[in-house]
């Protein structure tokens, strides 16, 4: 006997035959206890049963679909829908590809999904099968190809992707060289909605010899709207068309092999008149601290130049900033590695980075000021700016220039030497804000002669080893009234300091109680005292609460461990590189309370 | 369509410094707002011409109620003189909206009243104030599981099994 529904199933009704069954009114329910206990009587055979399932899954989803379209969100016309969808779609590092579970929602939100070409615009190669989705899905919407490492792609996939040349705005390849040399027919294909041209060619270590060598015909010449160019292990000629209206170029190599012979590299540079943003990581071979002033090769201009940034051996970043002429407005970031043994004439080329008459100011390194330093696992940061406001934002994303002096851990007193000759080779006058945690002590007599001349400092924060030498400056300094070793220091930090630590001036507190004290005396006392992670008692604390403003101390007792959350925040493994971590790091120093905001203005106002 | 309606200029006091519209909405309240403010809205400012070349002033009766327009209007208002690159009929369309703060601010409301906005903002066309409703509802579901996303958004799963199955799906997530 089959089921007694009250009326044919609403997905039927729906789809206009009303006429056997009178319309469902508001309240009514299409369930009552008499049709279930027809539907579940013993006298039904399975197949009755079957059939009474299906039927009723069906009235089912279509009580569903038809409730969908009540749903407020349903209501959205598909272009809105589609624009959700394509937020979702932005690309993400941690959810990659998780847009695609709305097309699981509803019948509606995948009809939405699949006919909407532009969610399918970023080709995913996990499959062949994907790959050839996204293809069609997509239509003739502009693509984005980002391979990653050809390595682990199917090859016929890739290719499938670069058919479509013609329509590919991004396109990045990585892969070894045969690999990059079996896809080349394509790049030799005219790309008019090429924006973003990426190509890196796996290393193998071979320097020279192993890079990618670009084919002359690329993309035909012709790739009208090609903007960036980014290219590792990679050698392009510079007699390419495509050059002359990029406005970003990064060139890249994993170490100071070079890619680009140097002359070579200035000649590419100068087919491109229009770039905006320039990088260069180890490009060119390394090149001899003798002999890296040569100014035989023409000076390339690049008048619209808004970003320098250069990642290689001293004198090869020396070389190239004497060879190029820049906007004074251009915003420099150098990194250079210096080599072991640490020879003392390399960072003799340090103001050459900047006194180059090449950039369009008269005297660019006598007009910086730097005003932040820090240094910490083996590197040195210095940042500096074109205005002298002393009041100025020290944040170093802003800053004019920013050079990074990086030696690493481990070798024995080559921090002393470089802070030293650093300090020696740049004027210091300005500096504002200190940070130090070198690997090894450094002495009273290097602290005193780094930073003699910097008489504005304001901020210092000092960790573990440096602490000790710099509490014997800060105490000896001022005991002669004359001396002016950080006159202006007004917050200071000490971090992982003990300070029963005993030399024969005293124990490191005996020794900051008599410099805090000196300074008071003479009016040019400490404000702001932070004790972080230090080994000191709570009786020297009251102690020093005397004499300074403000202290403020974890209150962690001797021989105390940082938990994991402290730990994160202020175990940097590399503060000066990571702005972010140098700020988190400082931030006890610099922020660590509202109140520390009012306290800096009258500090400022002094 | 909407429905334009003849009104006294009495009713419409537009011969001041800026102009003024009368706006009607669906629960037939009367909102009186300046024409630059709404100049953002391609319907409005198309209307508006309409009304220049016949000479006359009339309402503009609008399908949503008096709080979304109310909305809507706040959002015109703060971005009054304002350029936003997506209300641009000669610029390219952006891909996606930028990021305004203000707007999460002011989106910060709940799931239907949202979808009232982006339904307004869609018949207002204001390209700018759609983007950021998008952000703002793509933002609420964002990482979800398919049955999350129909719990947030009061969707039911209408699928046959073999749609739910079917190879096609497969490369659908």
């Amino acid at each position: 006997m089959p089921l007694n529904l009250p009326h044919k199933p609403p997905m039927l009704a729906l789809e206009g035959d009303r006429s056997q069954s009178p319309p469902l009114h508001s309240g009514d329910s299409l369930v009552n206890e008499d049709n279930i206990a027809s539907a579940v009587s013993s006298a039904r055979t399975p197949d009755d049963m079957d059939k009474d399932i299906e039927q009723l899954e069906n009235v089912l989803r279509a009580l569903k679909k038809h409730r969908n379209t009540l749903s407020p969100i349903s209501r959205l016309p598909p272009e809105i829908l589609s624009r959700i969808f394509s937020h979702l779609a932005a690309p993400s590092l941690n959810t990659p590809w998780m847009w695609q579970t709305v097309s699981h929602v509803c019948r509606r939100w995948r009809e939405v999904a699949v006919f909407s070409p532009l969610l399918w615009t970023s080709i995913d190669f996990r499959s062949a099968a994907w790959t050839m989705e996204f293809l069609q899905r997509s239509q003739y919407a502009p693509l984005a190809v980002h391979t990653g490492d050809l390595l682990h792609r199917d090859i016929n996939s890739v290719q499938w992707a670069l058919h479509e040349m013609p329509r590919i705005r991004e396109l990045s390849l990585s892969g070894n060289t045969d690999t990059l040399e079996r896809l080349e027919d394509h790049l030799l294909e005219e790309s008019p909605l090429l924006e973003t041209l990426s190509l890196s060619a796996t290393s193998h270590g071979r320097g020279f010899d192993d890079c990618y060598i670009v084919p002359d015909g690329l993309l035909a010449g012709y790739a009208p709207r090609l903007r960036k160019l980014s290219l590792s292990m990679c050698r392009v000629s510079p007699t390419l068309p495509i050059l002359a209206g990029l406005t970003h170029f990064h060139a890249s190599v994993p170490d100071p092999r070079g890619c680009f012979p140097v002359s070579d590299l200035l000649a590419l540079l100068s087919m491109m008149p229009l770039l905006e943003t320039l990088i260069l990581e180890h490009a060119v071979p390394a090149l001899e601290t003798t002999g890296c002033t040569g100014s035989e090769e023409p000076v390339v201009t690049l008048n619209r130049l808004a970003s320098l940034q250069l990642n290689d051996t001293m004198a090869s970043c020396a070389y190239l900033l004497s060879h190029l002429r820049v906007p004074a407005s251009a915003a420099l970031r150098v990194i250079c590695g210096i080599e072991r043994p640490y020879e003392d004439d390399e960072i003799e080329l340090l103001p050459r980075l900047l006194v180059s008459p090449r950039i369009e100011r008269a005297t660019p390194f006598a007009a910086l000021h730097f005003r932040n330093l820090s240094t910490a696992d083996g590197s040195l940061r210095v940042a500096g700016w074109y205005t002298d406001d002393i009041n100025g934002d020290n944040d170093e994303s802003k800053a004019d220039a920013v050079i990074t002096l990086m030696w690493g851990d481990g070798s024995t007193g080559m921090d002393t030497r470089i802070i030293r000759d650093t300090c020696a080779s740049l004027d210091l006058s300005k500096l504002q804000t200190l940070y130090v945690s070198t690997q090894e002590s450094m002495s009273k007599d290097s602290w005193i002669s780094s930073f003699q001349t910097s008489t504005q400092l304001k901020r210092a924060c000092i960790r573990g080893r440096s602490v000790y030498g710099f509490v014997d400056a800060f105490d000896a300094s001022l005991k002669t009234r004359g001396s002016s070793f950080l006159p202006r220091l007004r917050i200071l930090s000490l971090e992982k300091a003990q300070f029963a630590r005993a030399s024969h001036a005293g124990t490191l507190f005996q020794r900051l109680w008599r410099g805090v004290n000196t300074r008071a005396e003479i009016r040019a006392g400490l404000r702001w005292l932070n004790l972080w992670d230090c080994d000191i008692t709570g009786q020297e604390v009251q102690l020093l609460h005397g004499v300074v403003s403000k202290v403020w101390w974890d209150s962690r007792p001797r021989g105390c461990t940082m938990s994991a959350d402290e730990g994160s925040s202020f175990d940097l493994s590399h503060p000066v590189l990571d702005s972010h971590r140098w700020s988190q790091s400082t931030r006890h120093l610099f922020s660590h309370e509202q109140a520390l905001a009012d306290f800096m203005q009258s500090i400022l106002a002094d | 369509m909407p429905t334009i309606v003849s009104v006294d200029d009495s009713t419409v006091p537009g011969e001041g410094s800026s102009r003024l519209l009368l706006l009607v909405s669906s629960d037939n309240k009367h909102i009186v707002v300046e024409e630059d403010i709404m100049s953002r809205s391609r319907f409005i400012s198309k209307q508006v011409e309409g009304f220049e070349a016949t000479s006359q002033r009339h309402a503009i009766l609008l399908p949503f109620s008096s709080f979304v327009l109310n909305k809507v209007i706040e959002y015109c208002s703060h971005y009054r003189g304002y350029y936003l690159l997506e209300d641009d009929p000669d610029a390219a369309p952006p891909g996606r909206s930028p990021v305004r703060e203000w707007d999460q601010e002011f989106l910060d409301v709940d799931r239907n009243m949202l979808l009232r906005i982006i339904k307004a903002a869609h018949y207002l066309e204001i390209k700018s104030l759609v983007g950021s409703c998008a952000r703002a509802i793509a933002d609420m579901i964002r990482g979800k599981t398919t049955e999350e996303m129909r719990e947030i958004l009061g969707v039911e799963n209408d699928f046959t099994p073999e749609e739910e199955h079917s190879p096609s799906s497969k490369c659908t997530g």
